[in-house]
């Protein structure tokens, strides 16, 4: 067995290319396909460095201000929803600067001055344009609020706080809303310079982080293309955890929900409730900005996974593959071994004188088969047979032995003729008697249907072909020729 | 496929983790030529064991060259716990099966006829293409992924099971049963 083992792997060497020379280029210049086992995201060190700039410039700004009175900043806070408002507070909470960090986050600010106010007075104000402009309704109504302050005890605080103001304003009777609240992480270096590559809030980067060390799959791009909504369902569908408290539950009403994406996605394959081997998973997920369910189920055979838009219920994409790795767990589907056993019995009657019996589950083409082998009256067989509905798909046996004509038993039950019928059959047809031949091999195959015997010999100096047909004894071909 | 120029030299079939943590650590470290080594040591490994999933001597080139680009930008991110191949292999098996969702959509894909992938080769002797055509064509899909990192990465049967995910009884039959049939094929000549 060794011998067989070391041919294998002396093959394998030879045939492996030698392809390192690119690999080392492409890895140097990052060409190629190199994402999947992504754990943490790595960001340029000339955008690291920018934005460990920026924070210690802010540091320092900030640092200066407290110490200039009424206008010394305390805290920053900002708010996320889809507009993205920042406000720095001074310790009494009064709003001492304001700035719309994107577009929508100015079309909320307008002509509003909010400096000088009190927070709550800043908030009601806030969020109330936010829902009169429609960013935070029955279907949306998550808010992300993060605070930098560097006093642990205050941060606390104050979040406490916020939070309670913006539920208070958020919630309806028939939702309730979810507020995040962040601690803003100064050291966080990378929450910094991806907050600044991708133009959001720190609270936001933050989150958006946290999430993707969860799901290294997460891509912190296309998940800034989400609302606070989309993201505080991941947050609760993957069970990141965040730095600071999660409270209310995001409205889900916009999409068409789990049970409505299964049924889309059973009739797009066609395929029934009953021809599913359990749903294994289904999840809110997103892809590029767009949330989508996302449907992984299995049948017999396949593996199937598909994305459903999670608002307007189409098809995103369906891949099916053939459940090569799993297949075992499955094999409660498939037929018993000792069903088996009784197929194989209608053609090797006798089970005591069976001998090597294996059978094993097997993969073939993409079918599940099962492979049996057996002696039999000194015959070796080999049998194929489709695992879940018994059906043979081959048989074939090895070089019959003339010794063993006498006593074998033939496969009668099945209404096949006996071997010496199919050669008495063919010897007729040369006119030549059992005694007159040499060389005799006898296989009983099976082909498109058809179960034939397959009979060769030689006689004087010509060589015998011929096949009959085992189940009329009818020669199907027959063939003379000289033997070389 | 690039088989023209083929030395043997770089084809070291060759499993001593503790070495191939050390490269992937290195190669984390920014060292070039650790990945030359680590390269060296992996390449049958990782060619066969995508060969044996994709049935194609492109795609597993095509993988092979991913695999290293891949394991060369998560370096960094490897944690070390004693399997430094079998995390290679798992990034292997995941570009496979983009691989293999990328050929599902692609309706012209025809399999690979080995008789004529070597038929031009100097550098494969004709046994060795015998016996990589049998393996392809004779084996079930499992048998031959089992037999390639049992025989060619050597594996032990446990960790294949851990690898493919299968029991170890089913793994033990399956690789005796693989063995079996092409030993009694190439004793025919490989002709069956």
């Amino acid at each position: 067995m060794k011998q067989t083992e070391n041919k294998i792997k002396n093959a394998f060497t030879a045939i492996t290319p030698d392809i390192l020379e690119t690999v080392v280029s492409d890895s140097v210049s990052g060409k190629g396909t190199a994402m999947l086992v992504k754990q943490k995201r790595r960001l340029p060190i000339a955008i690291v460095a920018a934005a460990a700039a920026f924070v210690m410039l802010f540091g320092v700004l900030a640092g200066v201000l407290v110490y200039t009175g009424n206008n010394a900043v305390a805290s920053v806070v900002s708010i996320d929803v889809n507009p993205s408002i920042e406000m720095k507070l001074n310790k009494k909470d009064v709003v001492v600067e304001i700035k719309a960090l994107n577009e929508d986050g100015q079309k909320i600010l307008g002509n509003m001055d909010l400096v000088g106010t009190d927070i709550e007075v800043a908030l009601n104000a806030l969020i109330g344009s936010m829902i009169t402009n429609g960013y935070i309704d029955e279907l949306a109504n998550s808010v992300l609020v993060s605070v930098d302050n560097n006093d642990a005890d205050k941060n606390a605080a104050l979040r406490e706080k916020l939070n309670g103001i913006i539920r208070s304003l958020i919630a309806t009777d028939t939702s309730e809303g979810a507020v995040i609240s962040l601690q803003i992480d100064r050291t966080n270096t990378d929450a910094a310079s991806l907050a600044s590559e991708l133009n959001i809030t720190l609270g936001k980067a933050q989150l958006i982080l946290d999430l993707c060390a969860c799901n290294t799959k997460y891509d912190p791009a296309a998940l800034a293309k989400l609302g606070i909504n989309e993201l505080s369902l991941i947050l609760k569908g993957v069970g990141a955890e965040v730095n600071g408290e999660v409270n209310g539950t995001a409205s889900d009403k916009a999409y068409i929900g789990e049970k409505k994406a299964k049924a889309v996605a059973l009739e797009y394959i066609s395929l029934s409730e009953d021809d599913i081997d359990g749903i294994i998973d289904i999840e809110l997920e997103h892809d590029d900005g767009i949330m989508l369910y996302e449907i992984e189920l299995f049948t017999e055979m396949n593996k199937y996974e598909i994305e459903v838009n999670a608002l307007s219920g189409d098809i995103v994409s369906c891949k099916k593959e053939e459940r090569f790795y799993i297949h075992d767990a499955l094999s409660r589907k498939y037929i018993t071994e000792q069903a088996v056993r009784d197929i194989i019995a209608a053609y090797c009657p006798d089970t005591e004188k069976w001998a090597g019996f294996e059978c094993e589950l097997q993969t073939d083409d993409g079918i599940v088969v099962y492979e049996v082998e057996l002696s039999y009256n000194g015959i070796d067989y080999e049998f194929e047979l489709n695992a879940v509905t018994g059906d043979i798909i081959c048989v074939e046996t090895d070089r019959y032995n003339r010794d063993n004509v006498v006593n074998n038993d033939t496969p009668s039950n099945k209404g096949l003729i006996a071997k010496e019928d199919a050669l008495n059959k063919v010897l007729e047809r040369a006119g030549l008697g059992e005694n007159d031949i040499k060389g005799l091999t006898i296989e009983l195959d099976h082909d498109d249907n058809l179960w034939k015997y397959e009979i060769e010999f030689r006689c004087g100096k010509y060589e015998y072909e011929a096949e009959v047909n085992a189940d009329t004894g009818e020669i199907i071909s027959y063939e003379r020729d000289i033997d070389d | 496929m690039m088989l023209s120029g083929l030395s043997t030299a770089h084809k070291t079939v060759h499993t001593d983790d503790r070495r191939l943590a050390e490269l992937i650590l290195s190669i984390a470290g920014g060292d070039a030529h650790s990945l030359g080594e680590l390269y060296k040591l992996t390449s049958v490994s990782i060619y066969s064991f995508a060969l044996s999933i994709l049935k194609n001597s492109h795609d597993a080139e095509d993988v092979m060259h991913d695999v290293y680009l891949t394991v060369s930008a998560s370096a960094a991110s490897y944690e070390d716990r004693g399997k430094p191949l079998a995390w290679m292999l798992t990034i292997t098996k995941n570009h496979c099966l983009m691989k293999l969702r990328k050929r599902a959509k692609n309706a012209d894909y025809c399999p690979e006829n080995w008789e004529e992938t070597f038929a031009l080769s100097s550098d494969v002797s004709t046994e060795d293409a015998v016996i990589i055509r049998m393996c392809m064509e004779k084996l079930s899909d499992e048998e031959l992924r089992i037999v390639t990192l049992h025989a060619v990465s050597g594996f032990k049967h446990r960790e294949i099971a851990d690898i493919l995910s299968l029991p170890l009884p089913t793994v033990l039959s399956k690789y005796s049963r693989a063995i079996r049939k092409l030993r009694k094929i190439l004793a025919d000549g490989g002709t069956e």
